[in-house]
């Protein structure tokens, strides 16, 4: 039986994956998405309830390895990560593209802010972002909405930075203040992280994805992609093998093969994809598949007042951020920046993220929900190789195959890093009023790295357009290409990575690269 | 693979172990207030965490019998407390996911949002209008 096949297989139907999937489909090419996680109708699948995270968090075995152990939070299903995500989008810093160069840690990236910068405010409008860009911002540049306006939680958190000498602002957000694209404005109900059954927050699913299945994409979920293909003789891949909800494998050809799976399941498929050419995992010559895994160090700080916070009322993050410490500053002993954001959570996340403590200490912290503040205070991690994703040699997944396996140490600096975040987070909530602060839990916000971009096919997995130095129709598309992690929340860059490797693609298959 | 039921003992010693993370007081009976015990047997018994929960409860048996020559279910209040400060050290792993189900039995339920000033959903009922202004 022939083989079905399409133009364009994007593996992963997460922003960055669904963005790629509606550019291409705007120019012709017959795009299928595949994802492993179900399809939701978020206002009959996802009501209010942190069992949710069930449904649309990543729960297949992991192996947690490494001194640190970092776990980071990651979404599936149609939509991925922006199922789950709370929606802050702040650009990077020019600063952020030649962290080596200029300061001697970490690594250059190929491409500069300038590179970025219309795809950035392309992404801005199509997803629909709103807030400021803040007084530290690369650029002055305006968002589609007006900012939301700061929650009493907020107002409380703004009180204590100002005190400091800090500049709080309203961040950009993917959020509607207002009507925005047939999607309402926010109501503040609080539950962002369990899925927004209102669609006042953007996702993949009803931005990109929408706009890409009406352009005629096909989007397959429950579809497991285990194997890349590759012809030896040609050089190039010729598709993908997946396992339907049922275990029935399939096999799909493909012109061109866009892995958006992030920075842990890209990395994994690729090491799951190794031939006899590349036995150390497809289009890894260079060995650094897997490599230079990074995550935010991030302390969760939180401040209980005498009169009532109900920080659940609001966007669960952002109302308020502060970029005061985002440039590097030797007088911190340590290099790059951190930032503080307002983020509270539904009460089982407010537990789990308060740390180990137990007993009345504990109970007396969950009656202290209604009056409690929180800030998220979440600093630059480096790179180190030492950090990676390789494949599990014992533990396997329900299908028989080999997890990824996530080995991870914070370097000194981030730890110098994340400790001075915290310090200035305690600092801000005492001035803010506080009658008690404490320092919650240590944990790693976001993954990135592990194919990262470059100019040296033997220090780097993809070029600046996230093609593979290796095979020219394998791309990469999301937070694995990233060189540096920034000290800000990822996903607004990735997008903006995304649609210049789109553009990229969409050129190159005109000269008939493919 | 045959998961062997979980037994009455078993439900004792998680009913202990529970209510010494959220005990009782004047506020309520803690997580016996949302039948943390019964409910924690039930996923053991259907697979859930099995490994980790038979380690850290064997652990739990063993430093009881070590430290107080008792069993967990007959330990007082203090000796709980003392006994979880150690797993916690012993066994992170099993006390970070012990922790984990029990504040999730415990903060699901409506009884417990009512008392700490947590409405619960609220979508429906259009959101917080007044998230901006002044709480009391």
């Amino acid at each position: 039986m022939r083989t079905p096949s399409t133009d364009v297989v994007v593996v992963g139907a997460g922003a960055c994956g669904s963005l790629v999937a509606k550019e291409l489909a705007a120019r012709g090419f017959a795009v299928t998405v595949l994802e492993a996680g179900r399809r939701f109708d978020p206002a009959r699948d996802l009501p209010n309830a942190e069992a949710n995270a069930a449904k649309i968090m990543w729960t297949e075995p992991r192996v947690f390895a490494g001194r640190d152990g970092v776990v980071p939070k990651m979404g599936v299903g149609v939509g991925g990560g922006t199922l789950t995500w709370l929606g802050v989008m702040p650009r990077f810093q020019r600063s952020d593209f030649h962290t080596y160069s200029a300061e001697g840690v970490g690594a250059d990236w190929p491409i500069g802010y300038d590179d970025l910068r219309p795809y950035y405010a392309r992404v801005e409008r199509e997803f629909g972002v709103a807030g400021e860009c803040g007084p530290f911002a690369p650029e002055p540049y305006t968002l589609p909405m007006p900012p939301h306006r700061l929650n009493w939680h907020a107002q409380l958190l703004a009180r204590g930075a100002r005190a400091l000498g800090a500049h709080p602002f309203a961040p950009p957000v993917a959020i509607n203040s207002t009507p925005y694209d047939g999607r309402p404005a926010c109501v503040y109900c609080g539950w962002c992280a369990s899925g927004c059954p209102t669609g006042a927050k953007a996702t993949a699913t009803d931005t990109y994805l929408t706009r890409a299945e009406r352009l005629g994409a096909r989007v397959v979920s429950e579809a497991f992609v285990h194997r890349i293909t590759y012809d030896a003789a040609r050089g190039r891949v010729t598709g993908v093998r997946y396992l339907d909800a049922a275990g029935h494998g399939h096999e799909l050809g493909a012109r061109l093969v866009v892995l958006a799976a992030h920075a842990v399941e890209t990395p994994r498929l690729l090491l799951l994809s190794a031939n006899p050419t590349f036995p150390d995992g497809l289009a890894n010559r260079s060995g650094r598949v897997g490599k230079a895994l990074m995550s935010h160090p991030t302390w969760q700080v939180f401040g209980t007042f005498d009169g009532r916070v109900n920080a659940f009322k609001g966007m669960q993050m952002g109302h308020v951020m502060v970029q005061d410490y985002l440039a590097s500053d030797p007088r911190r002993g340590c290099a790059r920046g951190f930032i503080l954001l307002s983020y509270m959570m539904t009460p089982v996340t407010y537990a789990n993220l308060s740390g180990s403590f137990f007993g009345t200490e504990l109970k007396d912290f969950l009656y202290d929900y209604a009056h409690t503040a929180a800030w998220w205070a979440h600093a630059e991690g480096l790179p180190c190789d030492a950090n990676a994703v390789t494949l599990d040699p014992e533990v396997k997944d329900v299908r028989g195959l080999p997890v990824a396996r996530v080995t991870y140490e914070w370097t000194a600096n981030d730890r110098a890093l994340v400790t001075a975040a915290r310090d200035t987070a305690v600092a801000m909530m005492q001035a803010a009023g506080a009658r008690k602060v404490r320092v919650g839990l240590q944990y790693g916000a976001h993954a990135m790295g592990t194919c990262r971009m470059g100019s040296d096919p033997r220090t780097s997995v993809v070029n600046a357009f996230g093609q593979t130095h290796d095979i020219r129709n394998l791309f990469v598309c999301d937070t694995s290409v990233f060189v540096t992690s920034a000290g800000v929340n990822p996903t607004l860059t990735a997008l903006a990575l995304a649609g210049r490797s789109a553009d990229y693609i969409a050129a190159a298959a005109g000269r008939g690269d493919f | 693979m045959h998961q062997p039921e979980a037994t009455a003992d078993d439900l004792a010693v998680l009913a202990v172990l529970a209510n010494g993370i959220l005990p009782a007081d004047e506020r309520d009976a803690g997580a016996a207030a949302v039948h943390a015990g019964p409910r924690l047997t039930e996923k053991l018994s259907a697979g859930v965490n099995v490994p980790l929960y038979r380690c850290g409860l064997e652990t739990a048996a063993a430093l009881a019998r070590a430290q107080f020559g008792l069993a967990v279910e007959a330990l007082d209040v203090a000796q709980v407390h003392e006994l979880l400060d150690v797993l916690r050290a012993q066994q992170p792993a099993f006390f970070r996911q012990l922790r984990a189900d029990v504040c999730a039995l415990y903060l699901s339920d409506p009884g417990v949002w009512a008392r700490i000033g947590f409405p619960g959903p609220s979508t429906a009922q259009g959101g917080y209008p007044d998230f901006d202004q002044p709480q009391s």
